[in-house]
């Protein structure tokens, strides 16, 4: 039951909520009248369906797509959305870390496997803002864990949900806000896909299924992110009723991604040395968190 | 049956690529009009790619020039099946005023299969459009074929002057 949630909220609400950001913020913003909402699934079968080439005879390019997407559902298992997370008893925020990060990793080796100067760009950048924005979710879970004392994301949720707001918990919360643009590849930090500059940086070399794999991960990856933000830091309604927590969450998460795509919209990409600028004050506004969460506030 | 989600999914999302292949920018500039917020082609699932290994469209404008045949046959090898090209312009229908250019080799179909015809020095943006949609299924031919014959130099009902001597 709980699985069938998080899978299907990772597999299925992440395209629609693109498509929906696509129709409603992104068009409406260019006043236009943009594509139509399932737009994303059309892409994701469209690709599926065909032909693979083959553009390195190297294992790692054909298993890196499949090991991102596994990655990112096994993130899902873990996150709580609305409900107790079905994994939630075996794997805590550590093992979430890692999963997110061989995602990561996938995208990277995908990148560097192909010939393709774009793509070599594209995963260097790739590991670079990964190694800026990634501590932030760190620090911001490890002074969760330092408030609540466990290291499960639904105990975090739960501890917040009972003890109400405390100041290092909102701190905390505000900065993974600030990171979530990042993490989840949008427009001012879209450094690493960059589709103007380096033309899709590590998924140039990659077509079909492949391609609709690492979108398809990305788009579960949004879902995922703004559900570790929704369910610890905004901890309301975790404690409502079955189909009423659900509801809640998913609220919540919409509202955080329709944000996101707006910020998307009106924004430019940043260089890369300001983007590392804007993240070192990120990363000190984390670890501000986590120094008043030591202090007991 | 998932075969067929994949089918039924191609025609809702073409992801464009555009190649110039010789072309004057002319055409270039209408097709990157098609693309602007006021033709909005987002709206039929088009989107403009860099990479030809994520496109299903190949635009192609311009004559083709002998320098690009081998660069613009690799192009096509690199595009994923199953995949359509459309010729945009005079130039890439038949050469256009470059037919019998020494360094012209011709349309592009001499080179590649092509699916669609859009004629036009430049083609307007809704002419591209409306090609587009009649690639998709959305619109029917407004027009048949016209074959097109030799022209008498006067109405037949003139005796000509051989006869009437």
């Amino acid at each position: 039951m709980t699985f069938a949630i998080n899978i299907g909220m990772a597999l299925f609400i992440g395209p629609l909520v693109a498509g929906i950001v696509r129709k409603m913020v992104r068009a409406r913003v260019h006043s236009r009248q943009g594509p139509p909402i399932i737009q994303p699934f059309y892409d994701l079968f469209k690709l599926l369906g065909k032909e693979d080439l083959e553009s390195s005879p190297s294992l790692l390019l054909r298993y890196a797509p499949l090991v991102a997407f596994a990655a990112i559902l096994a993130a899902a298992l873990l996150t709580p959305m609305g409900l107790r997370p079905p994994l939630g008893g075996y794997g805590d925020m550590i093992v979430f870390a890692y999963l997110i990060t061989i995602a990561a990793v996938a995208v990277m080796m995908a990148g560097l496997i192909c010939a393709s100067p774009y793509s070599m760009v594209g995963a260097s950048r790739e590991l670079m803002m990964h190694l800026v924005v990634e501590p932030v979710l760190i620090i911001c879970l490890v002074t969760a864990t330092i408030k609540s004392g466990s290291l499960l994301m639904w105990d975090m949720a739960g501890w917040n949900y009972v003890n109400g707001l405390s100041i290092s918990m909102v701190v905390a919360g505000i900065a993974l806000f600030l990171a979530l643009q990042a993490q989840v590849g949008k427009l001012p930090f879209d450094i690493p896909e960059a589709e103007t500059e380096i033309m899709g940086g590590p998924f140039i070399e990659l077509s079909g299924p492949k391609l609709a794999l690492f979108q398809w991960a990305f788009f579960a990856r949004q879902i995922v992110y703004a559900s570790v933000l929704a369910a610890i830091f905004i901890p309301w309604g975790i404690k409502f009723i079955f189909p009423w927590n659900v509801a809640a969450h998913l609220l919540k998460i919409i509202v955080l991604i329709v944000l996101v795509g707006l910020i998307d919209v009106v924004n430019p990409r940043l260089k890369i040395n300001q983007a590392m600028k804007y993240f070192f004050g990120v990363i000190a506004v984390a670890l501000i968190a986590m120094v008043l969460a030591l202090l007991g506030l | 049956m998932f075969k067929k989600l994949c089918e039924k999914a191609f025609p809702k999302s073409l992801w464009v690529y555009h190649c110039n292949v010789g072309d004057c920018n002319g055409c270039d500039i209408e097709v990157i009009d098609v693309l602007t917020p006021y033709y909005d082609a987002e709206r039929f699932g088009i989107k403009l790619v860099a990479s030809p290994r994520h496109a299903d469209v190949l635009l192609v404008c311009g004559p083709v020039t002998r320098q690009v045949v081998p660069a613009l046959k690799r192009l096509y090898d690199a595009v994923p099946d199953p995949k359509i090209v459309i010729a945009i312009g005079s130039c890439a229908v038949g050469g256009g005023i470059w037919f019998d250019s020494y360094n012209i080799v011709g349309g592009v179909d001499t080179i590649l299969p092509v699916d669609y015809y859009i004629p036009g020095c430049p083609p307007r943006p809704e002419a591209i459009l409306y090609g587009v949609a009649m690639a998709l299924g959305l619109t029917e031919k407004q027009i048949e074929s016209v074959h097109l014959k030799q022209l008498l130099d006067r109405p037949e009902s003139v005796p000509m002057e051989s006869e009437a001597r």
